[in-house]
């Protein structure tokens, strides 16, 4: 791959999934700090796999795998509940309307932190999902069965549901 | 099959968390800084190895030390053999063989076990090293063993490098271990490995 190619290819695939990667890393790291290290750690290792990509799956399915690998290594360098300890989470108010609740930025924060505190196999299954990813690219991402997706989907779903304050 | 139906209302709200963040001109500009500096590491390393081979080979060529062939193959050997073990430590550690989870933690593995495992073959290197020295040293100049140990560069090496590469290597296969075992939970958890 000459540079030229590898140059267009890291803009194009940053440019459209930038947002979708910094929701994935607040999803693993705690502070503002760590999260801006673990997108430039993604940044580099995209940088340093766009050779060895062949086009057997798509663009997109490429990145997240090379971000989750990325998101993976980030929690192998630090104790497994560090950053859960690092978050201010706010529970949620039982008392809420979902109107309530669905209306503001709070809203959106309360989700990132519920995710953060998902286990890891079903917070990595359901940022793919809530990133729109279909079951066969979440499993390629994560090299998981489509079945072991639909499953590991449906507790993380009910666990963000009781985390969020609505029924499961 | 597609999720959308499964997770409905919480897609929207996902999508309107947008942490701030560097843009890609940004990002890029990071990802040189970082490859520069990952080269200016190699090239560092290199070029010491280059320059202690090249001061020595210079000493011999201009006669300023006895037998100073002697020395400088000892020096040549001792450094292909800890190249080889460097080598030999890294083999397969530059890249995992595809961008799967798996073959990620498996590489991720074997990089830190590698890290774990060159703590005492540095040190037993060095210390190998700082042995070959001081045997050289006493046929060369016929001196006594104790005599060679009160030389201030045997002092230098031995009671003052010594101790601080053992201590830096001591603590990076301490974090290494310490990471292998992260991995391994990871990768019981993950891939039921």
């Amino acid at each position: 791959m000459d540079r030229h190619t590898r140059e267009t290819q890291f803009h194009a695939l940053l440019t459209a999934n930038l947002p979708a990667l910094r929701r994935l890393a607040a999803s693993y790291a705690g502070r503002m700090a760590e999260q801006e290290d673990l997108v430039q750690d993604i940044a580099l290792a995209l940088w340093q796999a766009l050779p060895r990509f062949r086009g057997e799956s798509s663009s997109r399915t490429f990145l997240f795998r090379i971000a989750h690998n990325r998101c993976l290594s980030y929690l192998s360098r630090r104790r497994i509940n560090d950053s859960l300890d690092e978050l201010e989470l706010d529970p949620a108010d039982p008392m809420a309307s979902p109107e309530q609740t669905l209306d503001n930025q709070q809203a959106s924060q309360r989700l990132l932190q519920a995710v953060h505190r998902l286990p890891l196999n079903h917070r990595q299954v359901v940022v793919l999902a809530l990133e729109d990813l279909d079951y066969q690219e979440i499993a390629a991402v994560l090299g998981i069965s489509e079945n072991n997706v639909g499953v590991r989907l449906n507790r993380a779903r009910a666990q963000l549901r009781i985390a969020l304050g609505e029924d499961p | 099959m597609n999720t959308d139906d499964e997770l409905g209302d919480l897609r929207q709200l996902w999508r309107a968390a947008s942490p701030a963040g560097a843009d890609v001109t940004a990002l890029r500009c990071a990802v040189d800084a970082q490859t520069r500096h990952q080269v200016q590491v190699t090239f560092i390393a290199v070029a010491i190895n280059v320059a202690v081979l090249g001061w020595g080979l210079w000493r011999v060529l201009a006669g300023r030390v006895e037998q100073g062939w002697n020395s400088f193959v000892a020096t040549l050997i001792y450094s292909a053999v800890a190249w080889t073990l460097v080598l030999w430590l890294t083999r397969g550690l530059r890249a995992p063989r595809d961008e799967s989870t798996a073959a990620y933690l498996d590489v991720a593995i074997r990089r830190s076990r590698a890290h774990v495992l060159a703590a005492p073959l540095g040190v037993g290197v060095y210390i190998v090293g700082l042995a070959i020295g001081i045997v050289m040293r006493m046929a060369q100049s016929g001196q006594e063993l104790g005599d060679v140990l009160r030389l201030p560069q045997i002092i230098v090496t031995g009671a003052i490098v010594l101790p601080i590469y053992a201590a830096i290597m001591g603590v990076t296969a301490l974090v290494h271990h310490r990471r292998l075992r992260r991995l391994r939970a990871l990768q019981r958890s993950l891939l039921g490995g």
